[in-house]
């Protein structure tokens, strides 16, 4: 049995990892509802995020590479939406499926190519290089800090999404696209601005995770697979469903690596089929993921 | 303002409009009449560029067939939709911001001011969401929200359909309200009584072909046309 101590700091590593997928959910799932994609590239955007805080920290430092990087996917993802992903709007569903998945591996082998294969590491900002006692548990503070940023951006993104007038456009596009440019707005442009825009949320959880996870070529894929079923438990275009969908994916996985360590990797797909059994559009969905 | 030459649309393979030939004039009020399925929606669709068609479609003297729908909307063209395609996550008063642009010289007559003076009903609900609405509350919006865009035609399908008569009289007034301001309306309506009180002029359609052009009154005196056209 794992001691009082091992489990606090278990589930707050778990809180960490969820408030980081949920950060690529949250992408994977607006472009899902904005433009009908199911975008298998996100991951990739996630891992270029990650490789280039690798790349960046030694020239600008962590924090500088926070700021940069993400600039620099959201660019690379307005790069991508105009040469490849913009042919794909209105295509079915299983053609976009193969042809992100498509893009995804070649984008892995690319990164291979520049970064090697190796896992590469990034440091904690040295700010943050210390520990906090609580008295009863002694915490890294650069996860507390990773904690605090990615929830952060998650706030940030839904202000944002909410309240803005750019954010109002959004929720309009990702029920009515076609209404959107009925009222004269330019549809290709918002697609591109949108996808930009989540280019840069998942650049920005890659550089967020990158000091806690190892900096490989697959960790694009790692952080997809988990991103998806995320969206699917926490409900098709809800943005708390992808948030508390991201909490219950890390919590139950922290809570399985204690008492289930062999079956660890199981846990987010039998949560996930246990959420749809009871909740078939996910919890705080309205629609299922491919009405 | 607006001139439709031999147009010719298309769902896939299937022809629906055959050779449709319209116009409208600056500050007229122009209505479509037909029987459900006779191709009055697509006339609208095609004019936004929303379906495949071939034929010339021309506003202000220039060609609108090949532009974006957006783009249509820019140069002055305001569609409200038979569906009515309210935001339902967005409020009232946010699904009326998402219409607004100025018109396409650069005047804003239509501000949200002066949006709530005309539809006073949209004001007191300005908080509730899109899709917290009334069909009535639903048509005012949809309505206003091209208003908002400054559109120097508007195209309206279908205003009164499915609404209760209280609230039809109330929609026939404000589009009247539009005409005196005059705004150029392109009408569609299956309630012909509404349509002849509103048009000066009527196209018939008929099976995807326009079978006659006719002065509300030349209907209004007529009564075996107007039987046909309630489908009675
Ligand atoms: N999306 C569609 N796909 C295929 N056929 C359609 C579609 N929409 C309308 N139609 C057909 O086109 C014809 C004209 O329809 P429409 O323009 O909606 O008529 P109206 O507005 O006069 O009732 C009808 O026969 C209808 O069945
Ligand atoms: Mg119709």
């Amino acid at each position: 049995m794992p001691g009082f101590v091992e489990i606090v700091s278990q589930l707050t590593n778990g809180v960490i990892y969820g408030l980081i997928l949920a950060l690529v959910a949250v992408g994977f799932s607006l472009v899902l509802g904005v433009m009908g994609i199911i975008n298998f590239a996100h991951g990739l955007l996630f891992a270029l995020g990650a490789y280039l805080a690798y790349s960046l920290q030694f020239h600008v430092g962590y924090f500088g590479a926070l700021v940069i990087a993400p600039l620099i996917v959201g660019m690379i993802g307005i790069l991508m939406e105009f040469v490849f992903i913009r042919r794909l709007y209105g295509r079915d569903p299983l053609f976009v499926l193969v042809l992100t998945f498509g893009v995804a591996m070649a984008g892995e082998e690319i990164i291979q190519l520049i970064w090697g294969k190796l896992a590469r590491s990034v440091d904690a900002p040295a700010f943050a290089d210390s520990f906090i006692d609580f008295g009863f548990i002694i915490y890294s503070e650069y996860r507390l800090f990773m904690a605090a940023a990615a929830a952060l951006i998650i706030g940030a993104t839904w202000y944002l999404l909410a309240k803005s007038p750019l954010g109002s456009i959004i929720r309009a596009g990702t029920h009515d696209p076609e209404m959107v440019s009925i009222l004269g707005m330019n549809l290709p442009l918002i697609r591109t601005g949108v996808f930009g825009f989540t280019a840069l949320l998942g650049g920005a959880a890659g550089v967020v995770a990158a000091p806690l996870w190892s900096v490989r070529p697959t960790m694009g894929l790692d952080a997809l697979l988990p991103a998806f079923l995320i969206v699917v438990i926490g409900g098709m275009g809800s943005f708390w469903g992808s948030v508390l969908g991201g909490l219950l994916v890390g919590v139950a996985n922290a809570i399985s690596v204690m008492f289930f360590p062999r079956f660890a990797d199981l846990t987010m797909y039998v949560l996930a089929a246990v959420v749809l059994l009871y909740w078939p559009r996910g919890l705080l969905g309205k629609k299922s993921v491919l009405e | 303002m607006l001139e439709l030459r031999n147009v010719n649309a298309f769902y896939g393979r299937a022809q629906v409009l055959f050779d449709i030939s319209l116009n409208v004039g600056e500050g007229e009020c122009v209505a479509l009449l037909g029987r459900n399925g006779a191709g009055k929606t697509t006339t609208l669709l095609s004019t936004m560029n929303l379906v495949t068609h071939s034929g010339e479609i021309l506003f202000k003297g220039s060609p609108l067939s090949g532009r974006q729908p957006f783009d249509i909307a820019k140069v002055g063209v305001g569609f409200v939709p038979d569906s009515r395609r309210i935001f339902p996550t967005l409020s009232v008063e946010e699904n009326l911001n998402l219409g607004k642009k100025a018109g396409h010289d650069g005047q804003a007559k239509w501000s949200i001011d002066r949006v709530y003076e005309v539809f006073p009903k949209l004001r007191q609900i300005a908080g509730r969401d899109g899709g917290n609405l009334s069909g009535g509350e639903q048509q005012m919006l949809s309505i206003a929200r091209a208003l908002m865009g400054n559109p120097e035609i508007v195209m309206l399908d279908e205003p009164t359909e499915g609404l209760a008569p209280v609230i039809v009289e109330d929609l026939i007034e404000i589009i009247a309200t539009l005409k005196r301001e005059r705004m150029t309306v392109l009408l569609v309506e299956q309630n012909v009584s509404a349509a002849l009180s509103l048009a000066e002029r009527c196209y018939i359609y008929d099976h995807g072909y326009i079978t006659g052009e006719k002065t509300s009154r030349e209907i209004a005196g007529d009564d075996s046309l107007k039987r046909e056209l309630l489908g009675v």
